[in-house]
């Protein structure tokens, strides 16, 4: 179990003193830190490592990064599951336990697989021409469809992992570490610049890290690390690139550490940069070469191969046959040679190769073989022989086959540019005909690509280029290497072979599919893409989508650039929901607002009831209470008694200056000019279309100063809505506006035995109701507390507002709650309010209404302008047909109607019915013993007296049209 | 064994006395007025704070401040402020009660603050004396820098406190421990 | 997500902010002198421009000021920000 077979007795930037224990699909493996997950399995001579999304073929690695299609694994089980990582990226740690996720029961016997031989049936657009039709068979295929296909496993319980988010500002972002990131944030940093620089990887290096000569990077990370300016975030991966040069990126704090994480530590952190300017050294990643059956395992991407064998000191072959259209895959070769690889044969596409390393190969004496193909492979679970034959010029297959046997097949199909969050920036791409690859053009953004993200492949270029993009200095364009126009896929000797030749190895996507949707109309690479789903997978097609558009382009007969690339869209990566959502999970989702009086609520088992942001008490239920009691109780209590309600998140504002009058004159439906000091007034707010905004109560406190209240909803809304005025339109009016709503706490006392408690507690206020009539407000001392005292009612019944200093609130409630009184929560004050057919904003309103289709005509006065007021003038508002507000009584006085339902004028006839209204609210009135409900109906109370029909799940109600104020319609009880 | 160094402290100011001004800086008449009784210019330059003796007066808006005084002293800094702009167009408003402080300090307490706040937080540039208003994990806020020690005041309104204290806790928990 | 540039506060996160929409469109004097659809054109009609337009934001969590921001509806770029009641940029002297 420890043996390794496949490792190297020295070398690699592994630590070979700390042994790891890790499982694959259950069978125990022993790996080094410093390794990846699939770096480990190589090193135990694992190659199968899952089967294919589509076709269930066995896969192995292809890749050694982040653009990895096949091997995706799922770690753990349960609720800490994480489905769908890649092999290729995980760091190994001790007790590490990974599954395939796209096979059962495992990837060496896989039932799926007969999906393999059902090939032909499977085309391109599948799930279109299959299962769409008949129409109704979709909700049945679909779950097999999906468990067939499913990639990974969610976790089935909420994720026990904890996700930080942090906000950062730098003037220079880098992203990625390699030889140009490295030198650019070096430039930056010596130049004084605030820098970031992030990579997705560990250490810092890049693609230096894969190459023979690795360690000459770590001198440079030193030397960042010793400047203050200069922040390096490695495991971090810049996932998104949005408006005004903001970026996601997303670091693994403790991925890499397992069970052995530290408890106070996040699992991820999710940085939001803001980036003066951002240096994209993003590299390129290595694209496969298209034949067919060119994806068995023991099948990599040649620079995938050299990372294996320098960075991680892992064999992924004893003998390889390496197969390239460019120069780069000879430096793998040799470095596969120097490690002991038997290197079978380079076969080149190309007629010549002529680079320094192509000279090298030759030198070392390893058997090139120009003007050659690999034109199919052998093997079932792994790779056993490349099929080798010779091109003729135009790309056709000439001379005969031979087989070469070998256990690793190392391609190299070019290189594509990783523009990925350069075209997210807003940037444009142009394709660069020399050296095949589509490479970053204009961005309107401060962006700029360096090293091989911007076409430059050699390390001294990458430098270079690096350099002045840190430095902010304009950058020569290096040398380019052209690539030989050679083709983009191999052609196969059988129409078997033709149809297995991947070019998307996640999605199963063949260069027949492709070549199919192309014949079938589907012209348009972004049509090509959903038809296909030719890089839809998690890898987001890095390496396969090049190659796909270029044989669209061939099959078409178009240019490459002529067919242009799909759009490049966050995320780079996934990202977890979980480090999305960071914190704003449980309790701190949303911010809470709770009054000062929160506390004595709680302790007297309120339940609350959640208004916007705030927490207000719905009811009190004593013991035994069910939520009708409690709330009948409470009702009978203010009717009969008397009843506090803690009213302090409603909305106060002072509005305060000469000009105060006439701005409330403007944005109150009603006139303002006759309220004198210590008097209030109701005001209607209505919107500039003529629909009711708001409502409250405003006290003259001073001929310049009014205290204006909002509902408790509106408050933040209606307070922006007047600065807005103020600021906007009327700068010329000498107002200030102050929100007060925090500083004071307000308890509604209410009931006949209101005047008499008010008269207990206070010393310096008159109640006496000839002194201290309905609407008008005043000062005093309140259980001897600094107070103003409003006479005002939303119940009906006589009530005062008594307003304190936040601070004293607990006080003043402490002092009321020595009487007769009860507490009384907001589905009270509600029933209370519509048994006098009380407007409530948000409940009788919804945006659509008038103050007309309310009745409330007269609060519109007709000497002076108001907001709304010209939109009211229109015909259209008068029509009497609009919905106006009405009283329901159900014929049977028990039904409680639910608010929302539907009216309608007839008994329902199963045929479409026309709706006529809605209930708006409705409650059981304890104080009259029955239902009442409020609606908007068409006509209003036109059609009283007269029955409507309110259709429910299982039957329909009737009920009456009446006059909304079900309680001393004549308002005598106001007066006690 | 030692107490483990702790990342960020924070914890409640007392109650302080808080007013909130309004009035017009470019009249020279209302400036000198609110000076008179304040001891102290309202600062002109946005975002900048000014204190001197137990006054502290923070810019909130172009024509708005909040002065802090010593809870005791706010009803008397009112009347003053209110006889001495008596004829000058300003508005002045009682709101100590409307929030709570909390000071902020340790190694760790700029980023304890920008896991929460898109504010740029770099000491150059959010200095001592810096001061603004911003939101701080979606809940509205006042942030002060009144100089080293304690690094940050943090003024939410009342209502919020108990919501943005859990959440000051929860953020607070992976910098228990600089070790 | 935008950074915009307060004219008092310099560059803060568009989570600051709130959008007020198209600017420069003043609320008609004499109300009543206009017909129903020359109010209804006030009241909700906007040019919605492909590029430049003129907007009202509001630095509600900040120092609560509204402003005028030139933005290009395409890019996103912020071509000027000015004061209310100040004209733009482009039409001063």
């Amino acid at each position: 179990m420890t043996a390794q077979p496949h490792r190297l007795p020295e070398g690699g930037a592994i630590d070979r003193s700390r042994p790891l224990g890790f499982s694959f699909n259950g069978r125990r493996y022993t790996g080094f830190a410093g390794d990846t997950l699939a770096s480990a399995l190589l090193a135990n001579g694992v190659h199968l490592v899952g089967r294919s999304f589509k076709y269930h073929r066995p896969r192995g690695i292809l890749s050694a990064g982040t653009e990895e299609p096949n091997a995706i694994v799922q770690l753990g089980s349960g609720a800490s599951g994480l489905p769908n990582l890649k092999a290729t990226r995980v760091e190994l740690y001790e007790g590490l336990a990974a599954r395939s996720v796209n096979c059962w029961p495992g990837p060496w016997f896989d039932l799926a697989a007969v999906n393999g031989f059902a090939h032909r049936l499977i085309p391109a657009g599948f799930y279109y021409k299959t299962f769409m039709w008949p129409h109704r068979g979709w909700h049945l295929y679909e779950p097999f469809i999906r468990r067939m296909a499913g990639l990974g496993r969610a976790p089935d319980g909420p994720d026990p992992d904890r996700y930080e988010r942090m906000n950062a500002h730098c003037d220079v972002l880098v992203v990625g570490a390699g030889p140009a990131g490295l030198a650019a944030a070096e430039a930056a940093g010596r130049s004084g610049a605030r820098v970031i620089l992030a990579d997705e990887d560990c250490p810092p290096g890049g693609m230096l890290l894969g190459s023979a000569d690795a360690g000459g990077h770590g001198e440079a990370t030193a030397g960042l690390e010793a400047m203050d300016n200069v922040r390096v975030l490695t495991r971090t991966v810049v996932t998104g690139y949005y408006d005004h040069n903001f970026l996601i990126a997303l670091e693994r704090v403790t991925d890499h550490l397992g069970p052995a994480a530290p408890a106070h530590l996040p699992r991820q952190r999710l940085w939001r940069i803001r980036a003066g300017r951002v240096v994209l050294a993003t590299g390129a990643l290595e694209r496969p070469l298209v034949f067919a059956n060119n994806d068995r395992p023991g099948t990599m991407l040649a620079g995938a191969a050299r990372a294996y064998v320098n960075r991680f000191a892992v064999l992924p072959g004893r003998r390889a046959v390496v197969v390239t259209d460019n120069d780069s895959a000879y430096a793998a070769a040799l470095d596969l040679h120097r490690h002991g690889v038997e290197i079978a044969a380079i076969v080149d596409l190309r007629p010549d190769g002529d680079g320094t390393q192509c000279a090298e190969a030759r030198e070392a004496g390893l058997n090139i073989l120009s003007g050659h193909a690999v034109i199919d492979t052998a093997g079932r679970r792994r790779v056993r022989a490349a099929r080798v034959a010779r091109l003729n010029d135009d790309g056709s297959l000439a001379g005969t086959v031979s087989a070469l046997p070998c256990d690793l097949i190392a391609m190299s199909g070019g290189w594509s540019p990783a523009v990925h969050l350069f075209s997210q920036s807003g940037g444009t791409l142009r394709y660069d005909a020399a050296l095949r690859a589509f490479l970053p053009d204009v961005s309107p953004q401060a962006a700029r690509c360096a090293g091989a993200s911007n076409g430059a492949f050699d390390t001294a270029s990458c430098i270079a280029e690096g350099h002045a993009a840190g430095a902010g200095e304009p950058g020569a364009p290096g040398p380019v290497q052209p690539a030989a126009p050679v083709s983009w896929a191999v052609p196969a000797r059988s129409r078997a072979g033709e149809a297995r030749r991947f070019v998307d190895f996640q999605n199963d996507v063949t260069a027949a599919d492709i070549e199919l949707a192309a014949r079938e109309g589907y012209e348009s690479v972004e049509h090509l893409k959903r038809y296909t789903t030719l890089g839809m997978g998690t890898d987001q097609g890095k390496t396969g989508n090049v190659p796909g558009l270029a044989i669209l382009a061939g099959t078409l007969g178009l240019s490459i650039p002529e067919v242009g690339t799909t759009t490049f869209r966050p995320p780079y990566e996934p990202v977890a929901f979980g480090a999305i959502a960071g914190r704003d999970v449980g309790p701190l989702a949303d911010p809470v607002r709770r009054t000062p009086l929160h506390a004595w609520h709680e302790e007297n088992g309120a339940v609350f009831e959640d208004v916007g942001q705030w927490k207000r008490p719905f009811y009190y239920p004593q013991e035994g209470e069910t939520k009708d009691e409690a709330v009948a109780r409470e009702c009978l209590a203010v009717r009969n008694a008397a009843g506090i309600m803690d009213a302090s998140t409603l909305g106060k504002i002072l509005v305060c200056g000469p000009d105060a009058r006439e701005f409330l004159n403007r944005v109150y439906t009603n006139a303002w000019d006759g309220l004198a000091p210590g008097r209030c007034r109701y005001g209607l707010m209505l919107g500039e279309d003529g629909m009711v905004l708001d409502d409250g109560v405003t006290a003259c406190l001073s001929e310049n100063r009014f205290l204006t209240t909002t509902t408790t909803g509106n408050a933040a809304r209606v307070f922006a809505w007047l600065e807005e005025w103020l600021q906007t339109e009327w700068p010329d009016l000498e107002v200030y506006l102050t929100s007060l709503t925090e500083q004071f706490a307000t308890v509604a006392l209410a009931g006949p035995d209101s005047r008499k408690l008010l008269g207990a507690l206070t010393d310096d206020i008159d109640p006496a109701p000839d002194v201290f009539p309905f609407m008008a407000w005043r000062e005093g001392r309140v259980a001897g507390l600094p107070a103003r005292v409003f006479r005002i009612s939303y119940t009906g019944e006589v009530s005062y507002e008594i307003v304190v200093s936040a601070g004293d609130a607990t006080d003043l409630w402490a002092a009321l709650m020595t009487h007769e009184v009860t507490p009384f929560g907001t589905e009270a004050m509600h029933v209370l309010r519509a048994e006098k057919g009380y407007l409530m904003i948000g409940q009788e309103t919804d945006g659509t209404v008038t103050p007309l289709d309310l009745d409330m005509g007269w609060m519109l006065n007709k000497k002076k302008d108001f907001i709304g007021r010209r939109s009211l003038a229109r015909s259209a508002m008068r029509d009497p047909m609009r919905k106006r507000l009405v009283g329901l009584r159900t014929e049977d006085p028990a039904t409680v109607l639910p608010e929302g339902a539907q009216i309608l004028a007839e008994p329902p006839s199963g045929a479409p019915e026309t709706m006529i209204g809605h209930v708006t609210s409705s409650y059981r009135s304890a104080t009259l013993g029955r239902s009442i409900a409020l609606a908007l109906v068409k006509g209003g109370r036109d059609r009283a007296p007269g029955t409507v029909h309110v259709p429910l799940d299982d039957r329909t109600v009737r009920a009456e049209i009446c006059d909304p104020k079900f309680y001393d319609p004549e308002g005598e009880r106001l007066n006690g | 064994m030692a107490e483990p160094a702790r990342g960020v402290e924070f914890r409640v100011c007392p109650p302080r006395g808080r007013i909130e001004l309004r009035g017009d800086p470019g009249d020279g008449a209302f400036v000198e007025a609110a000076s008179n009784a304040l001891g102290l210019e309202p600062p002109p330059t946005p975002n900048r704070s000014r204190s001197w003796a137990d006054t502290v007066i923070l810019w909130l808006g172009p024509d708005a401040w909040l002065i802090e005084v010593p809870a005791e002293a706010e009803h008397a800094v009112a009347r003053a402020l209110e006889e001495s702009l008596s004829d000058r167009h300003a508005s002045i408003a009682v709101a100590g009660a409307g929030s709570v402080t909390w000071s902020l300090t340790g190694p760790r307490a700029r980023d304890l603050l920008a896991k929460g706040m898109t504010l740029d937080l770099d000491p150059e540039r959010f200095r001592a004396g810096c001061c603004a208003r911003s939101l701080l994990a979606k809940v509205p806020v006042l942030l002060h820098r009144p100089g080293n020690d304690p690094l940050y005041e943090l003024t939410v309104p009342r209502s919020y406190a108990e919501f943005a204290r859990d959440w000051l806790e929860d953020a607070a928990l992976e910098y228990a421990d600089t070790r | 997500m935008l950074l915009i540039p307060c004219p008092w506060c310099g560059e803060r996160d568009e989570s600051e902010f709130a959008c007020g929409g198209e600017a420069h469109i003043a609320r008609p004097p004499d109300p009543d002198a206009l017909n129903d659809a020359e109010w209804a054109d006030y009241l909700f009609m906007r040019t919605n421009p492909k590029g430049s337009q003129r907007e009202r934001w509001c630095h509600t969590h900040g120092c609560g000021r509204w402003f005028n921001v030139e933005r290009d509806t395409v890019t996103h770029r912020i071509l000027s920000v000015y004061r209310m009641g100040e004209p733009p940029p482009k039409d001063a002297p």
